[in-house]
């Protein structure tokens, strides 16, 4: 989809730029007119090709003067009988004005030779101009709608169907002399003509909704129906082209002029008629096959549109061609067809739900200030005249076209520094903005509430904005994450350290354009960034950064109102970002030490949780005293010790472990192992075996780093103890003479869910009444003191052999002596100690 | 994508290069072979002379040209083609006999073979040559020219036309071909696009009388007497030495009945003209007007010393006066002087003076057949008479029908005429056929 529409972007961007050009070549054919060159004053039929026959003549010029008419067909000028229409242009360039030049023309059969004063060409036709204006007009329109919609393809095509009008009424319509311009510009006008019909049996082929012939992606037979549309569409647009050619070769087969009517052949009207009948039918159908009402209306504007805009000029450009090429009949068969991009226009914006008050309401200041800037040049070019009437200057024919461009350059900063005033006048939404920012700015500034700031970034600011939404990403973790906003939006962005230096740079919010534009060679990274953002409806990035750090980003989409967003808009908008950084850092902040408070509470409760898990007294077997304690690091810790039952019959055993990791993440591992351990004792009740199916389930349990070293130790009446240790430090054995030695451990000795081979074989040592036994997890040694030191096996040792007898007191020393080394200190690791006394016997 | 593209431009390159190509075969085929841009120059300026019929300037601009380059053989092409009427032509056709054709253009050979069998009198070899060219070439306005002015020597009017009207697509300014357009639609009886060449002909040689005779002639056959003496005083005052314009003057002036100019038309030819051509044109005034008054037995009975030049049998006006003046065995003896003269075209007027004395002699019938015979081999232009004589001979056939008792057919004929000159549609000669029968 995203593709898709990256694609009809460009396309679009090839069609303003294609456009563009078309546009400039009218305008040049424009200028054309006002050049000076000699000029008889006749005006050609363009409907003639070939031929030099005269449609009409300039009131007061040479060929007035000199008779000609219309009708009348000149056969030579200056003595030189014409080829072709360049000839013509050649004979006449050859000559000045002023001078009379002999021109042979056929007036109904009959030759006739004339003399001809050569004057200026000037421009007098009035309808012609109504057709420029209404050329540029559908131009204007047909930029707006594709600009507002680049991706929406109905205003594509109603932008080449805009193109294709301006061609025509400018080019096809010019008061046509000999030049190359004039035989260029005709020809244009010519294609133009040939391609309306197509473009607009097109446009009602896929307005307001695709007709059901076009393929939707997914749908079955996808690929067969797509090329048969597109076969289709080559079909609409080629068949025209190959009308007017087969009408040329018919004419040249017959050895006769190709007769046109109004700029095209007959043929090429008929084909015209039935596009027309077609998509209008098409049109009619499928607006009414639409649930929307808001669509319908759409299509049943333009249905409108189409026949009360298009059918009075068909009708005269068929039945009445020469009216066309009446000037004072052309304005009226023209008029209604401003209906047209109106109407259409309407329909495609309304479609999109824009704001065709401020459309209509633009269009009427813009064409008032036109009016006004006519005066202005009007009286500007008289006071001028007025004052270097005699001078050479005045006296050039470029005089008014210099003229023009000096009053438009002088008018230009004012014209940008009056923008925003004269918007601020003539909409009243302007002034309301600059206020409701101030008063949402004065709301941040004094507010800590991050979800009220966030509301205010992301539903008010588009309401008082016109945009059609705003989302607002967070950094997080080295990312942009999306905090709020449409979902089409992307959830998550790379951080681009570069773009937030740019944007803070410019102090306002930026477009994607401009961010590239300001330095050609734009970093990939924030370049990929913008179009992510661009495919997704955004235009304008602002900058999130507080005084201290970086907050993030806001990103707004494109206006849905008609009003652009100013220089000024931007610096406050750029104010307001700022201060919404603050809001939002404080906000920020205080949400954290909140959710901190919420989570240090939570870990109490898991810390007691855990607590509970631990049992408070161990009474394993006769003749033994034991006591254990587990010293968590965080809240909540990986450490425990448990009761089991023994492998013995009547006797237990105790178990402690060590989770590999700390915190939250350690506790759970830990609850696992301890669940795991207490299930399979109740059945298992051989050490070794215990180990080995614990060890499977842990290791098929979460991720393979979660493993845990667990020591075991199950005393006997007797005084023999079983033990096995996995993972864990051997267990010290304290003599009755106060030595200290380690028990031998076992060959396979891997923390538990290490590997999934076991293998684990318990060992048995043998204690004399009065001696004790240590078990402890590796936080007792690693322990470090202020300076570094940790505790040590031989410190453990040693205290060890100094503790006290009974095992409640002896753990006390031992905990106490570790937590004298480390200094207060919070413990580096879980310390676990379980120690087993034999009892004296009595 | 790639791959049609790979296709598309070379192909589009080839086509591009072969446009070129035949571009520059096409020019250097059009151009002539000399170095020297001051001989060029004035042999195209010899060229356009030629081209519009001045002689004069043309021979002088094609020895200029002569002048600087003397290798240069185009120039001797068309100084040959002069000589007809200015004399000189042998050095010119030894010069271009003696040419060696590989050493030049295209076109260049083409002339030069051309004007070696026309120096040879080879008619046929001629001929072969222009059609060989024109087959190879046929947009060259040379070969076009020249195969149109052969078709036109042989009367072959369709083919002429045909060759003419490419022409003036390749070349509009081809004065010739318009002025020879414009007699074969007058020839053909399509008056309006004569006229149309006859003007556009004017138009592009301003300053020549030619154009303004040949619309002086059609003006008089159309009976538009008054624009006819306009245009032939517009000859002669371009070139007053330009004779055949007096001459038509003269008979738009008869045509016209104002017969009190005749004396001055002939004053003003009489300094410009042979003297025996002067006479001429006053036994004809003087005829005709004896005609028109009904006096032509006296005028006959003096008409050693009213005409003592001698006129050609063929001429009309002195058979109707024979036939009226002299009765009808004068008017035999011209008719065996001019059926010993007879050729294709002017069979037409034996055929004409046949009929007439047929009618004389009140034999209606025989005279329709001679007289339609007659019309159908005349056209109405003629290099006898122009195309009055072909209106004239519908007049008498009109009478003819009239007395054979076939007054419908006379009645369409008379407004068939009518329909080209009123004037003549008119005419009724009640002395013709009072004459007693021979």
């Amino acid at each position: 989809m995203v593709a898709t529409t990256t694609a009809r972007t460009r396309l679009s961007t090839a069609l303003f730029a294609i456009g563009l050009f078309v546009c400039a070549v009218a305008a040049l054919s424009l200028v054309d007119l006002f050049l000076p060159r000699p000029y008889d004053g006749v005006v050609l039929e363009s409907d003639s090709p070939g031929a030099v026959r005269v449609r009409g003549v300039v009131p007061g010029s040479g060929a007035e003067r000199a008779g000609l008419r219309a009708g009348d067909r000149i056969l030579g000028i200056d003595r030189d009988l014409l080829r072709s229409t360049a000839h013509a242009d050649r004979l006449l360039a050859a000559r000045r004005v002023g001078e009379v030049v002999p021109y042979l023309v056929d007036r109904g059969g009959t030759l006739v030779e004339v003399g001809v004063r050569l004057g200026r060409r000037v421009f007098a036709d009035l309808s012609y101009l109504f057709a420029c204006l209404l050329g540029f007009g559908f131009f204007a329109v047909g930029s707006f709608v594709l600009r507002r919609q680049p991706a929406l393809r109905p205003a594509q095509v109603f932008f080449l169907l805009s193109v294709l009008f301006l061609t025509f009424l400018i080019c096809r319509l010019r008061p046509a002399s000999y030049t190359w311009m004039d035989s260029f510009a005709l020809g244009l006008g010519m294609v133009a003509l040939l391609l309306l019909p197509a473009s607009f049996l097109h446009f009602f082929l896929i307005f307001p909704e695709p007709v059901p012939l076009r393929p939707r992606a997914g749908a079955p037979r996808y690929r067969l129906r797509r090329r048969l549309w597109v076969g289709l569409l080559a079909t609409i647009y080629l068949l025209p082209l190959a009308v007017l050619a087969g009408a040329l070769l018919r004419s040249r087969v017959a050895g006769s002029e190709l007769a046109l009517l109004s700029g095209a052949p007959k043929a090429n009207w008929w084909l015209l008629a039935v596009y027309l009948g077609l998509g209008l039918t098409a049109l009619a159908l499928n607006s009414r096959r639409l649930a929307d009402p808001r669509l319908r209306g759409g299509g049943f504007l333009v249905l409108l549109g189409s026949i009360f805009g298009l059918a009075p000029f068909l009708a005269v450009a068929v039945a009445f061609p020469a009216a066309l090429h009446t000037d004072p009949h052309r304005l009226f068969v023209l008029a209604a067809l401003a209906l047209v991009p109106l109407t259409f226009a309407v329909a495609i914006v309304r479609y999109q739900l824009l704001d065709v008050r401020v459309i209509l309401r633009k269009s009427l200041f813009y064409t008032f200030l036109t009016l006004v800037l006519s005066a202005f040049y009007g009286l500007a070019l008289a006071a001028f005249n007025a004052v270097a009437q005699r001078s050479e200057v005045a006296r050039t024919a470029y005089f008014p076209l210099l003229f023009a461009l000096a009053v438009v350059l002088l008018l230009e900063p004012l014209r940008r520094w009056s923008l925003g005033r004269v918007n601020r006048f003539v909409y009243p939404e302007r002034g309301h903005l600059e206020r409701e920012i101030a008063e949402m700015e004065l709301a941040l500034s004094a507010s800590a509430d991050l979800p009220a700031v966030v509301r205010d970034l992301v539903v008010r600011l588009p309401q008082l904005l016109e945009i059609r939404f705003a989302g607002l990403y967070l950094l997080r973790e080295g990312a942009l994450r999306r905090e709020a906003g449409p979902a089409e939006l992307p959830a998550e962005l790379p951080y681009q350290a570069e773009l937030h230096r740019r944007l803070a740079i410019a102090g306002r919010p930026l477009r994607c354009a401009e961010l590239e534009g300001r330095e050609r060679a734009a970093p990939a990274g924030p370049r990929r960034l913008c179009r992510q953002l661009e495919e997704a409806g955004v235009e304008w990035l602002g900058d999130l950064t507080s005084p201290r750090r970086q907050l993030g980003l806001v990103v707004l989409s494109t206006s849905s109102g008609q009003l652009p967003l100013e220089e000024a808009d931007l610096a406050l908008l750029g104010r307001l970002l700022r201060q919404a950084a603050v809001a939002l850092e404080t906000g920020l902040l205080l949400d954290e030490r909140a959710r901190r408070a919420e989570l240090e509470r939570e870990l109490e409760i898991a810390s007691t949780v855990q607590a509970e898990l631990l049992p408070a007294r161990l009474r394993l077997t006769r003749g033994w005293s034991v006591a254990a304690a587990c010293r968590p690091a965080r809240h909540v810790g990986g450490d425990f010790f448990a009761e089991l039952p023994g492998p013995r019959l009547g006797g237990g055993a105790v178990v402690f472990g060590d989770v590999a990791g700390k915190g939250v993440p350690g506790a759970l591992v830990m609850m696992a192992a301890h669940e795991a351990l207490q299930t399979l004792a109740l059945t298992h009740r051989d050490p070794a075996a215990l180990f080995d199916l614990a060890n499977r389930r842990l290791y098929r349990t979460g991720s393979r780093r979660s493993f845990v070293a667990v020591g075991y130790i199950a005393p006997a009446e007797d005084g023999e103890v079983e033990y096995l240790v996995a993972g864990q430090p051997p267990l010290l054995l304290r003599r009755r003479g106060g030595e200290v030695e380690e028990l031998p451990l076992g060959r396979h000795r891997l923390p538990l869910g290490a590997l999934l081979d076991g293998g684990y074989v318990a060992s048995r040592a043998a204690l004399a009444p009065g001696e004790l036994l240590l078990g402890y997890s590796d936080g007792a040694i690693d322990a470090l003191s202020p300076e570094g030191e940790p505790f040590g096996a031989a410190r453990l040792a040693h205290t060890l052999a100094s503790s006290p007898a009974r095992p409640e007191a002896a753990v006390d020393h031992l905990l106490s002596t570790i937590a004298a080394h480390s200094g207060g200190a919070e413990a580096y690791d879980d310390i676990t100690l379980v120690v087993l006394a034999r009892e004296p016997e009595t | 994508m790639r791959k049609p593209l790979l296709i598309l431009l070379p192909s589009l390159a080839l086509v591009l290069a072969a446009l070129v190509f035949l571009e520059l075969r096409r020019r250097e085929a059009e151009t002539w072979s000399t170095d020297s841009p001051a001989a060029l120059a004035a042999f195209e300026r010899g060229l356009q002379a030629h081209m519009r019929l001045y002689g004069e300037e043309a021979k002088a601009e094609l020895e200029a040209a002569l002048a600087a380059d003397p290798g240069f053989l185009a120039p001797r092409f068309f100084l040959f083609d002069l000589s007809g009427s200015h004399g000189g032509g042998e050095e010119h056709a030894a010069a271009i006999r003696a040419a060696d054709l590989s050493a030049l253009r295209p076109r260049e050979r083409f002339l030069a073979t051309f004007f070696r069998a026309v120096a040879d009198r080879d008619d046929e070899r001629a001929g072969r040559v222009v059609e060989e060219f024109l087959a190879a070439r046929p947009r060259d306005p040379w070969a076009l020219h020249l195969a149109a002015f052969r078709a036109w020597n042989r009367a072959e009017w369709e083919r002429a036309e045909e060759l003419y009207e490419r022409l003036v697509k390749v070349d509009p300014n081809w004065v010739l071909a318009h002025n020879h357009l414009g007699y074969i639609a007058m020839g053909q009886g399509r008056f309006a696009d004569s006229e149309a060449r006859f003007r556009t002909y004017a138009f592009v040689a301003p300053d020549q009388a030619n154009p303004h005779d040949s619309l002086g002639e059609l003006l008089i056959l159309l009976g538009r007497y008054d624009e006819a003496r306009a245009e032939l005083e517009r000859a002669v005052e371009l070139r007053p030495d330009f004779c055949a314009s007096y001459r038509n003057l003269l008979r738009a002036t008869l045509f016209a009945d104002r017969v009190d100019e005749v004396e001055g038309i002939l004053t003003r030819a009489g300094s410009q003209c042979p003297g025996e051509m002067v006479e001429g044109m006053a036994c004809h005034a003087a005829t005709w007007e004896a005609l028109r008054t009904g006096r032509a037995k006296p005028f006959w009975d003096d008409l050693e010393s009213r005409c003592p030049r001698k006129v050609s049998p063929l001429d009309l006006l002195r058979f109707r006066l024979a036939l009226l003046g002299g009765g009808a065995e004068a008017a035999r003896s011209q008719l065996a002087q001019a059926e010993a003269r007879v050729a294709e075209m002017p069979r037409a007027l034996v055929l004409h003076m046949r009929g007439l004395l047929a009618l004389a002699a009140g034999a209606a019938d025989e005279a329709c057949e001679l007289l339609r015979e007659a019309d159908e081999r005349l056209l109405y232009f003629g290099s006898v008479g122009g195309g009055t004589i072909k209106l004239f001979n519908r007049a008498v056939l009109a009478m003819a029908l009239d007395r054979a008792g076939r007054g419908g057919e006379a009645e369409a004929l008379r407004a068939e005429i009518a329909a080209v000159n009123p004037d003549l549609a008119r005419f009724d000669d009640t002395q013709l056929v009072d004459l007693p029968p021979p």
